[in-house]
């Protein structure tokens, strides 16, 4: 085996190692969207986790999902998913709303600590 | 309705009227150069639109957040072009140019053209839209102007290009974010909080983040992509200049 194969199996390795175990052990949190609407419009995740947000738009038009606090942008076309990962966050409210209908769809991600999560669940 | 199609007009299109007001502000930029070259934009978003339902649902959802870092990444790449021995490589200077307003153009005014489209398939009176389109674009026009004259009589060549370099950097950061958003990089560390100074959400942060890249709240992966973005072309500025200077020298003594 060459230097520059070995190298390579190394990083592959190391990147493998590093994605692979987040990757599973992310919690998932579905938010549909409805006649712009979100369903459920507050998500409570724990802290300091990084966590896999997952919008299912039912309408037959996009919305395009965006928050300032959480830095996250997306565009979810008409009658399709999209995900998002968010985190790991400090405790607090993160508010989130559709830019297309920034009137009626209103959400927030609630972000407790562990603890509470366990209660609230 | 009219507030929100002038808000998003902004969010989403005041990059490219900037782009456009920068690069007439640079030596050697005609306006039919960046005339043509905004003809070619609009083709391409007219032509990508219809995919982009497709795109986006490659590599699970993740697809349009990569097609924008690709084309993001595409405009830095013409920014390295364009500050790369501007004055001899002429068939370099164009096609950094050409990169420059495809990359940062396509993904803002795709973005735009979803929420245009959607609203003009939904609503059988599309008066407000039109409107809110209009009025956006007469500040969109306003601002750019502003700029051009600031660039091109209160400020040197240097300078210029300096914004430039810095503007187009603002815009490769997104990476970060795209790429942090689709969790392609690690877990975003913020850095600091500025938002009770100047928040996002505010005109103010709109109108810098449109131009210099500010973010409330950074993370690690976020600065560090853009002070990469920012200097590698400022050093090759730098080291192309030198190198012509010295090759002028070299050609006087002869």
């Amino acid at each position: 085996m060459t230097t520059y194969s070995k190298i390579s199996l190394f990083c592959f390795s190391a990147l493998c190692a590093f994605y692979t175990p987040l990757a599973f052990a992310l919690p998932e949190v579905v938010v549909e969207i409805k006649e712009h609407l979100f369903f459920p419009q507050e998500v409570i995740v724990p802290a300091g986790q990084k966590v896999k947000l997952t919008f299912v738009n039912f309408d037959d038009t996009p919305e395009e999902i965006d928050s300032f606090s959480l830095n996250r942008e997306k565009v979810i076309f008409a009658k399709s998913r999209g995900t998002i990962f968010i985190g790991p966050l400090k405790a607090g409210e993160y508010p989130f709303f559709g830019e297309f209908h920034p009137n009626s769809a209103v959400g927030k991600v609630v972000v407790k600590s562990k603890e509470d999560t366990l209660d609230a669940n | 309705m009219l507030i929100n199609t002038v808000v998003l007009f902004l969010r989403d299109t005041l990059p490219i009227f900037l782009l456009i007001s920068v690069l007439l502000a640079l030596p050697r930029v005609s306006t039919l150069a960046v005339a043509w070259r905004v003809l070619l934009l609009v083709l391409l978003a007219v032509f990508t639109y219809p995919q982009l339902g497709l795109v986006s649902q490659l590599s699970e959802g993740a697809g349009f957040e990569y097609l924008k870092s690709i084309l993001f990444f595409i405009a830095w790449l013409g920014m390295c072009l364009v500050v790369l021995l501007p004055s001899r490589m002429s068939n370099r200077f164009s096609l950094g140019l050409t990169l420059l307003v495809i990359g940062i153009g396509l993904p803002n005014s795709l973005h735009f053209l979803v929420y245009f489209v959607s609203e003009l398939s939904r609503n059988s009176d599309s008066t407000l839209l039109l409107l809110g389109t209009i009025i956006g674009l007469g500040i969109s026009i306003s601002i750019a102007i502003l700029l051009n004259i600031l660039l091109t009589h209160f400020v040197s060549k240097r300078a210029t290009y300096f914004f430039a370099t810095t503007f187009v950097a603002a815009q490769t950061a997104n990476i970060a974010l795209l790429l942090e958003q689709t969790d392609t990089f690690p877990s975003p560390r913020q850095l600091w909080d500025s938002s009770t100074i100047i928040s996002d959400n505010s005109e103010y942060g709109h109108l810098l983040n449109s131009l210099v890249g500010y973010e409330a709240t950074p993370s690690t992966s976020y600065l560090l992509v853009f002070f990469f973005a920012l200097i590698v072309p400022n050093l090759i500025a730098f080291f192309s200049s030198k190198k012509r200077f010295s090759d002028e020298i070299q050609e006087v003594a002869q």
